[in-house]
């Protein structure tokens, strides 16, 4: 066997064995049962991911090889999921085949599959080459698994502020942890990471989708258009954070929805370890948390005040907490591409012109997506409001106005930033966009039915 | 990575993992002089030197540090420590060390 498909193999079998993990772990977040299999196995993916992340942030703590913790945390997992196993849930609706639509189904999960194969080959075809790769999370997980620590320097914004020091480690320590388990840092192997990514955002969306009632051919059509959606499955965004931040944003998302309606008691665990996947992986995820507790606030499904603000705290503390823990331990460097000076009453006139800018150069790059917009649009007005999808629409939406608004105060100017990430991040929040529409269209579906 | 198309001059790649390779034991960073090097050019060699920190061009390296050439030599070199693909690795030249940013 050649060094390359020996360092496949033994990779995908570290990830298999996590995700395994993970997915007896889940037992303690999710009840088993048919029809919940697909969801356990995304929410056991990211577990799994996120041991091998941990194992290597405990070995920068402690000194101890990640090699020790690794198996340490599965086992633990494993028993969480045993001895905290729940068996309390809602029914998942049964199964909705008839004879006639089972060939549609067939082709959709072909789909699907064609997705997944496509990504993989796109991620795999070369090691992780993107420029951010280089400069931020590889480099800072190679630097990590090199060394055993995190290096003084990459805090040091004159030797290492365009690797960006304030961006949370998640990642660069799922790299380090990875290689310690290969022992080598082998930049195309690890590029596994993402089509794992990938399959568990595909499988917690169908299986949230199912969960709360969506028909089997809505939630199919939903997960196949992700699968292929290349602006996110890419090989260029391969290596880069997007693609894990997409995961953990649905995760959020499906959580934050299923607390806010009491769907088990496990909720509020899945929501506090969302915020807490969310916020590790980039500055967005606590931008997220912080939305999801205002949703939760704000909530007129959820009568029980106390309990709103319960649902907030689960939503916004973990996050709050991990980001604290990160800039005790690191500082906290200046958002180096942004200048928020610009807010200055005595700035007002520059603010406004780079305002104006901004919009032009965001309806320009809009007008690049001209075939998806209006499908969007024609999709979002074809369902019908139901607050249990629509939760995730407005997470997309305010990450979305975000994203828009940002490139004003960029240091470099708005056409700057937003050449250079608005497509990409945008492109992040698709599934939580595919969540929320499908969600819609069912409910339209369940009206038409009544 | 040389590999990926548009992306980097294979040279380059070569003389950066030649340097990786050889690297005194106990250096502390890499100067490294490549006149005309972007900044891709510049994360390449910061991810192919990690843990290592790198600055490109610098009017002299800091002290513990070496001093990594891309083509010819900068005049104000130090001792040649390797000849190497496309570059050569120098000692920081005796009152040519700086401080570490």
């Amino acid at each position: 066997m050649s060094p390359l498909a020996s360092s496949f193999l033994e990779t995908g079998i570290h990830l298999l064995t996590a995700a395994a993990a993970g997915f007896l772990a889940v037992r303690a977040l999710h009840p088993p049962g048919r029809g919940r299999t697909a969801e356990r196995i995304g929410w056991g993916i990211a577990l799994g991911l996120s041991a091998i992340a941990a194992s290597a942030y405990l070995a920068t703590a402690t000194g101890i090889e990640p090699r020790f913790w690794f198996p340490a945390l599965l086992l633990a997992g494993i028993m969480l999921g045993y001895f905290f196993r729940t068996r309390e849930g809602a029914p998942v609706p049964p199964e909705d085949s008839p004879a006639r639509l089972r060939p549609l189904y067939a082709l959709l999960v072909a789909a699907i599959a064609a997705g997944v194969v496509l990504y993989a080959a796109r991620a795999l075809i070369r090691p992780m080459w993107s420029i951010d790769f280089l400069a931020i999370w590889g480099l800072k997980g190679r630097s990590i698994f090199s060394s055993g620590g995190v290096p003084a320097w990459l805090s040091d914004s004159r030797l290492a502020g365009w690797s960006h020091p304030e961006y949370p480690l998640g990642l660069p320590l799922l790299y380090a942890g990875t290689a310690a388990l290969l022992r080598t840092w082998d930049d195309h192997a690890m590029a596994l990471l993402f089509p794992a990514f990938q399959i568990a955002t595909l499988a917690v969306l169908y299986g949230w989708l199912r969960r709360r009632g969506t028909g089997r051919g809505i939630a199919l059509c939903a997960t196949a258009l992700l699968a292929l959606f290349e602006p996110l499955y890419s090989g260029f965004l391969t290596g880069m954070a997007d693609v894990p931040l997409a995961l953990t944003m649905l995760l959020l998302g499906v959580s934050l929805s299923d607390a806010l309606d009491r769907t088990d008691r496990r909720a509020m665990a899945r929501l506090a370890l969302a915020s807490v996947l969310a916020s590790s992986v980039k500055n967005e995820g606590l931008f997220l948390a912080a939305v999801a507790a205002a949703l939760a606030l704000l909530s007129r499904t959820e009568t029980d005040g106390g309990r709103r603000r319960r649902v907030a705290l689960a939503a916004i503390l973990p996050a709050l907490l991990l980001t604290a823990a990160t800039r005790a331990s690191r500082g906290s460097p200046p958002l180096r591409d942004f200048d928020f000076g610009l807010l200055a009453p005595s700035r007002l006139g520059e603010f406004l012109s780079r305002a104006a800018e901004t919009i032009s150069v965001d309806l320009n790059i809009a007008g690049r997506a001209w075939i998806i917009l209006p499908a969007i649009a024609v999709l979002l007005i074809s369902g019908l409001a139901a607050p249990w999808a629509g939760r995730l629409l407005w997470l997309a939406a305010a990450a979305l106005a975000v994203y828009l608004a940002l490139p004003a105060f960029a240091v470099l100017g708005p056409q700057w930033l937003a050449e250079t990430t608005l497509f990409r991040t945008s492109a992040a929040l698709a599934p939580l966009a595919a969540a929320g529409i499908a969600g819609r269209l069912a409910s339209r579906d369940a009206a038409a039915e009544r | 990575m040389a590999t990926a198309p548009g992306r980097f001059d294979r040279n380059y790649f070569v003389f950066l993992e030649s340097a990786r390779r050889t690297l005194p034991p106990g250096t502390r960073g890499v100067a490294l002089y490549a006149p005309g090097a972007n900044e891709s050019a510049y994360y390449l060699a910061a991810y192919e030197f990690a843990p290592l920190p790198v600055l490109l061009n610098p009017p002299a390296a800091p002290a513990g540090w070496i001093s990594a050439a891309y083509g010819p030599a900068p005049r104000a070199g130090g001792a040649l420590v390797r000849q190497l693909p496309g570059g050569s690795l120098f000692s920081p030249a005796p009152g040519r060390t700086g401080r570490a940013p």
